[in-house]
């Protein structure tokens, strides 16, 4: 028997009896619902839909047979009631009235598997229910042997399989009958599991893990098709917003942004001769560049700086130069980049000579609580802004649907309990300190409380994502599970993707806190997980997915070039519309790059130095020096404005980027400001947070409140801008 | 509405119940299920509904009382483990089997009632010291820290002290619901 859940079954009974909370009489309730039921209010219920798409999707892939299909379908659905036929479906109030593309894509792979063992299983056993001791419909009989009467009752969509006289299994009731004699041995499937919306139908009826090996494979296709592919997606992102791609660059230059991107070299103009726009060119330099020692350095050392940014040791210092001539190794030798997290988050951290790549990472992050630590991992290796799930559940229709909850930020926290830090790394005493051993070393492993939003204390216990016991992935330390769960989970995949993406482009390509970015966040999250795909298809190689995304006709664009005049002429719909087409690459270069190597603080106080001097009493101009988009249009906007200094780098893109808000940001921040528990610097911090490296300190907490002085109080304006900010700065 | 039943003797003539019977004789202990699987009250309450409109839309044959708890319970586990999908809550108890071995140890055949009177009366058996342990770790959902400091211990005793107490308590009501 399982302790854990004996132990939990008692304390339920234990807290009933502590707190005298007995059970509440539902009957009315209950009764009433079912009335309502069959009077005919009703809804659809989702589980006929998730059901009908997974055999759907199922049979497209596996090219199943379409009349075993159809077969199959039926056995899925009830057929038990005739009545179910028009049957009213009470309304579920909390259930989500769509299904996520995502869900749908990951539910077809899946399904796969479960097409194939279901293809070949007989479908009559299937529809036979005296082999499964399905819910029998009323009227139907024993035989005079005892056994259930031949009715055919389809599959119980709740999943059960009810037990028969004298409490006997149904699993034993199908022996007796004996109708699966042509299912091999140990190889019944289970349909029990079936009906309830799984992502991991197999036959055994034990769910497989995303993050297991075992999950299903996808051929790597050629990097020319992969690229291909990447384009269209691109295009299908583009029309759906509504922009249109700036020109190609000719190839000669797109060459030397490749060779400075991916190498560091400094961009140097070629002599354009070459107009050609051959793909394959530009494919095979990629490849060629990708493979010298050039980037093997430079990438590592842009990860590795990105890693310890704004941690307890220099970015730049003795043991981040250790820690990426690491890196540089493991990337020329071709390393799967899962390998390369687990070294790095569950490696030794003893023993050696000099650093260990785990201990130069743990040293620069972990200390505090270790939230830094999980938020860095979360960002680099789990595709994910952890600090959202610190305080409340996430919902989102993108994201990763086990790192959503609060709990499992907590028990995740709870498997990183003893690693700790501490000391000044930047005069070369930080001491990093590991007893995971002692205090994981019994059953009763240390315990986390945290706070729900409500108030109320919780307890969290070291726990992988997915409720998976870390003892069952490592059995010796849980950071060194945390890091074996990582290395192989599909999230990581998405996070290398993104993170890729983000070192060529200066964004991520799908944004990891979707509420805020909204452009087609969708389909760029199902470029994301193509790539992903792939990537793990082709061995988790950084060299092929930086070589792809480098190849894409969103990298080869010119980047957009906009005077003061025409920015000056345009609308505010035009101006949205040049964000748009930056959020989703359709404009080359993003405008403001140059400014992202300032701190937070630096970019906070650029904006109000700017707005200083450049005031004007009647109000008619923005805070740097532009007039202000009115009502009036063009015409009005040039004939009151000032058209004052020329415009500065700053001012263009705040003019793009921090006036011309999308709805998606106004949204958050309106969510913010709606929030009677959030005080202003708890606002400030839930915008601070949304950048990978930003921290709300006393300086940056004293400066937004400078900003919301400048904006004469007006809280949505100065968030606003703080997120431009954030946004447009290191901390990103 | 009523459900058909029917006694594990084939032959007999069909008792029918009506579903204000079924819900009067196992949402105790559905309820009570659906909280040890780890649900809030609201939640419990939902579910518990939830589970019995799942089976009016879907009659089925009862044989003996503990067949057809089993069968609720199974339902409501499965409504259970949906909610937490769709909400991306960690999952610890996928595997229904496990879970059921481990209700019925301590609910058994019954919904709960046997087991909590006999702890009822165990809890009277341990220390105030241990009762007040308890009390504040399960009744207020206290910290380790918060229950040590009201004992005047350390955290370390005060785990300890809720650990010795539970197997007090676990052994007492083996015994007495034997």
């Amino acid at each position: 028997m399982n302790e854990q859940l004996s132990e939990q079954v008692f304390d339920s009974l234990l807290t009933e009896v502590l707190t005298g909370q007995n059970p509440p009489d539902l009957s009315a309730r209950i009764e009433a619902a079912w009335m309502r039921e069959k009077a005919g209010e009703t809804s659809v219920d989702p589980r006929a839909l998730i059901k009908a798409e997974i055999v759907e999707s199922t049979a497209k892939a596996a090219n199943i047979d379409p009349a075993s299909t159809a077969q199959l379908s039926r056995a899925l659905e009830p057929t038990v009631n005739p009545s179910a036929q028009n049957r009213p479906v009470a309304s579920q109030p909390n259930e989500e009235p769509t299904i996520s593309i995502r869900r749908r894509l990951i539910a077809g792979l899946l399904g796969v598997a479960a097409a194939g063992v279901l293809a070949m299983l007989s479908v009559q056993a299937v529809l036979t229910t005296e082999s499964n001791g399905w819910p029998i419909a009323s009227g139907s009989a024993l035989d005079s042997e005892g056994n259930l009467g031949g009715v055919d009752t389809g599959i119980d969509p709740s999943g059960t399989v009810p037990t028969i006289a004298g409490n006997a299994p149904a699993a034993d009731a199908a022996k007796r009958q004996g109708s699966t004699e042509d299912a091999p041995a140990g190889q019944k499937m289970n349909l029990q599991d079936l009906p309830f919306p799984t992502e991991s139908a197999v036959a055994s009826g034990v769910p497989i893990p995303s993050w297991s090996p075992s999950a299903v494979r996808v051929q790597p296709m050629p990097p020319e098709t992969i690229v291909e592919e990447l384009d269209q997606r691109l295009q299908r992102i583009w029309d759906q917003v509504g922009v249109s791609p700036t020109k190609a660059l000719p190839e000669p230059l797109v060459a030397a942004r490749m060779r400075s991107v991916l190498t560091g070299a400094p961009l140097k103009l070629p002599d354009i001769r070459d107009s050609s726009t051959s793909q394959t060119n530009r494919i095979g330099t990629a490849e060629m560049l990708v493979k010298t020692s050039q980037f093997a350095s430079f990438w590592a050392q842009s990860q590795t700086r990105g890693w310890l940014k704004r941690s307890g040791l220099p970015a730049d210092g003795v043991d981040a130069d250790l820690l990426a001539a690491s890196v540089e190794r493991m990337i020329a030798d071709g390393m799967p980049w899962g390998q390369v997290a687990s070294e790095l988050i569950g490696g030794q951290l003893e023993g050696t000579d000099s650093p260990t790549p785990a201990r130069v990472f743990m040293t620069a992050l972990s200390g505090g609580g270790n939230h830094r630590l999980a938020k860095r991992i979360g960002a680099n290796f789990l595709n994910e802004n952890l600090e959202c799930i610190r305080c409340h559940d996430q919902r989102s229709e993108v994201g990763e649907p086990e790192l959503q909850s609060q709990h499992v930020y907590w028990s995740l926290l709870a498997l990183l309990n003893g690693i700790d830090a501490e000391g000044n790394g930047f005069r070369g005493e930080r001491m990093l300190s590991d007893r995971q051993r002692e205090m994981f070393a019994d059953a009763n492993a240390p315990t986390i409380f945290y706070e729900l939003p409500s108030g109320e204390l919780v307890a969290a216990d070291a726990k992988l994502p997915g409720g998976v016991d870390w003892r069952t992935v490592a059995e010796n330390s849980p950071r060194a599970a945390l890091a074996s769960w990582i290395s192989q989970s599909e999230e990581l995949d998405r996070a290398a993707v993104n993170q890729s993406w983000k070192l060529i482009f200066g964004r991520f390509l799908a944004p990891q806190v979707e509420s805020l970015d909204q452009a087609a966040d969708g389909s760029r999250s199902e470029l994301l997980n193509f790539l992903a795909t792939q990537f793990r298809a082709h061995g988790q190689d950084v060299r092929q997915l930086a070589s792809w995304i480098v190849s894409s006709k969103a990298f080869a664009g010119t980047p957009l070039q906009v005077t003061q005049n025409a920015l000056l002429q345009m609308n505010e719909e035009q101006l949205q519309q040049i964000k748009l087409a930056d959020l989703v690459f359709a404009s080359g270069t993003v405008v403001s790059e140059s400014l992202q190597s300032g701190s937070l603080e630096k970019s906070i106080a650029t904006l109000l130095e700017s707005s200083g001097s450049d005031l004007i009493a009647d109000g008619q101009e923005t805070l740097l020096g532009q007039p202000s988009f009115d009502q009036t249009g063009n015409a009005e906007r040039v004939k009151n404005g000032k058209l004052a200094k020329p415009m500065s780098a700053l001012s263009l893109s705040y003019a793009l980027h921090g006036e011309v808000n999308t709805l998606a940001e106004l949204d958050f921040v309106g969510k913010l400001l709606k929030s009677e528990r959030l005080n202003w610097e708890q606002r400030v911090d839930h915008i601070v947070a949304l950048s990978q490296h930003g921290v709300a300190n006393d300086r940056v907490q004293q400066l937004a409140k400078e900003l919301l002085q400048r904006n004469q109080g007006d809280a949505q304006r100065a968030l606003l801008e703080l997120l431009w900010a954030v946004n447009h700065s290191d901390a990103s | 509405m009523t459900i058909e039943s029917k006694e594990a003797s084939p032959g007999d003539s069909t008792d029918e119940l009506d579903l204000t019977e079924l819900v009067n004789r196992h949402q105790m202990t559905i309820w009570r299920y659906l909280r040890a699987l780890g649900c809030d009250n609201s939640l419990a309450d939902d579910l518990t509904q939830d589970t019995f409109l799942e089976v009016m839309r879907r009659p089925f044959q009862q044989y003996t009382d503990a067949a057809t708890a089993s069968y609720l319970r199974r339902v409501a586990h499965n409504l259970f483990i949906s909610r937490c999908r769709r909400e991306g809550r960690m999952m610890v108890t996928e595997h229904a089997d496990q879970f059921e071995a481990a209700w019925m140890r301590w609910a058994g055949f019954d919904n709960g009632n046997l087991a909590l009177d006999a702890l009822a009366d165990c809890l009277e058996r341990i220390t105030e010291r241990a009762k007040l342990a308890l009390r504040l770790r399960f009744a207020e959902n206290a910290d380790r820290q918060k229950i040590a400091s009201a004992l005047s211990i350390s955290e370390h005793g005060a785990k300890n002290l809720m650990q010795r107490a539970k197997m007090q308590l676990k052994e007492c009501v083996e015994q007495k619901i034997k």
